[in-house]
């Protein structure tokens, strides 16, 4: 008698703690944009997802608690009121994130819950922090690797997306080494990134020319700067020139305007005979706003090259011979 | 009187000598020594090209050493001609091309005495084999 009661009690009390839950039925299917990234103590936004479930519920709903990473001391959190799912019906969500008050260097602890009944049917928590803007002298604070804390993220049905940045400039070389003195190749500069695609806002390319050989540019304290392109399709990325030049063919003396006689071409070059002056001359890359963090990316590197295209046979790809008979 | 007469014809031969001479040697030094400069300013660079061939321009070719041979004969003979022939350096065979990777230059003129002076130069791109 005493023994079939306590085991009813426990039944009841179980059932009334924790309801069993069909997984297959439940079917939830989140869908939402990237949140962030975020500066610190930026103004208030909103975090809005959208979600569906694969069966009618009653009495479900979602809440937002917001922690510091740290202390793990809860700053806030947002209950939404109780509402009827119907099957496969899409839920639009809306949180606020008080990021004015609390988003700092410390970061934010962001945990969503959906609750059907009394039971969180889903629960997932994600930390981000605000972006750190700031100019990296790739080669002079010798950087190899510049990776980012989680700055943004974004909701799945089972996981949580997160994103950072992650440079990687092992093997970004110092100096552009041409074989020979002749167009400015830029395919041995390049460094990883671990997206396909990496926001920038602008990019350049200086070099120094105080002896003005490069004629048809503006110098601006004994450079030339040339709007430069990350070549933005795989993890390694690379530069190229945005603009197309006109060539002289005859001493290879580049413009960016149009002159006649002058023939169009994708590269830069060196004009000829000239390779005294820029050997070893500075060339500076700056890339701004690069990644979530915006980061100001400067490459200085020297122009390193062996040989001239044409001149004397111990120093030339090429040499004219003669003899006379 | 004989003695006289023979003492002049030998200063005269000698003069004669001495001008062609001169003439041989001025025009040998500019011949010879065509600068090498004239044919590496003759190339036009193929800048589209991902390897670009290294070649003389014919055009250029002709134009610069018809400057130079008027401007520097000038001073030792008014008569001389060249013949200038482009080939390839594969076979020898003639370039018919605008651009081509050989040339030679036939030098002729005649001096005192109806002195012939004759000379070929023969000048070609070599690629020393870097790779470029």
């Amino acid at each position: 008698m005493h023994k079939s009661l306590l085991v009813g009690a426990v039944g009841i009390l179980v059932g009334a703690v924790a309801p069993p839950i069909d997984e297959e039925k439940i079917n939830l299917n989140i869908t939402c944009s990237q949140f962030g990234p975020y500066q610190a103590y930026q103004s208030d936004t909103t975090i809005g997802f959208k979600y569906s479930l694969g069966a009618f519920r009653d009495s479900v709903y979602e809440e937002m608690r917001v922690y510091d990473p740290v202390s793990n001391t809860q700053y806030y959190k947002v209950t939404k009121a109780k509402h009827d799912v119907g099957k496969y019906e899409t839920v639009s969500v809306n949180f606020d994130l008080r990021l004015s008050g609390y988003f700092d260097y410390r970061g934010l602890k962001i945990r969503f819950y959906i609750y059907y009944n009394t039971t969180s049917i889903y629960d997932k928590s994600v930390t981000i922090y605000p972006i750190e803007k700031s100019t990296v002298y790739v080669y002079e604070d010798n950087v190899k690797r510049l990776t980012s804390k989680n700055v943004a993220f974004k909701l799945g049905s089972r996981s949580v997306s997160t994103f950072y940045d992650d440079f990687n400039f092992v093997n970004t070389n110092d100096f552009i080494d041409a074989d020979s003195y002749y167009s400015l190749d830029l395919k041995s500069l390049n460094f990883l990134y671990n997206q396909s695609a990496m926001s920038y806002s602008s990019g350049t390319l200086s070099v120094y020319d105080p002896k003005m050989n490069l004629k048809h540019f503006d110098h601006v304290e004994g450079k030339v700067t040339l709007p430069i392109e990350v070549i933005n399709k795989e993890e390694v990325k690379g530069f190229k020139f945005k603009d197309s030049f006109y060539v002289d063919r005859l001493d290879l003396d580049t413009s960016t305007r149009y002159i006649p006689g002058y023939v169009l071409s994708q590269d830069f070059y060196f004009p000829v005979n000239k390779k005294r002056d820029f050997l070893g001359t500075k060339i500076e890359i700056i890339l701004k706003d690069c990644g979530y963090n915006k980061y100001t990316l400067i490459f200085r590197v020297n122009y390193d090259v062996y040989r001239d295209l044409i001149g004397s046979c111990n120093e030339s790809d090429y040499c004219v011979k003669g003899k006379a008979s | 009187m004989l003695i006289l007469l023979i003492g002049l014809a030998f200063l005269i031969t000698s003069f004669s000598v001495y001008g062609l001479t001169y003439q041989i040697n001025g025009i040998n030094r500019i011949v010879v020594s065509t600068p090498i400069s004239i044919f590496e300013s003759s190339i036009l660079h193929n800048v589209e090209d991902e390897e670009p061939e290294i070649l003389f321009t014919q055009k250029l070719v002709r134009e610069k050493l018809e400057n130079y041979y008027t401007f520097e004969l000038s001073k030792f003979t008014e008569n001389f001609h060249y013949e200038i022939y482009f080939y390839n350096q594969e076979n020898e065979s003639m370039c018919v091309m605008n651009e081509c990777g050989a040339v030679e230059v036939s030098f002729h003129a005649t001096l005192l005495f109806n002195y012939k002076y004759e000379r070929t130069l023969n000048y070609e791109v070599f690629d020393n084999g870097y790779g470029s």
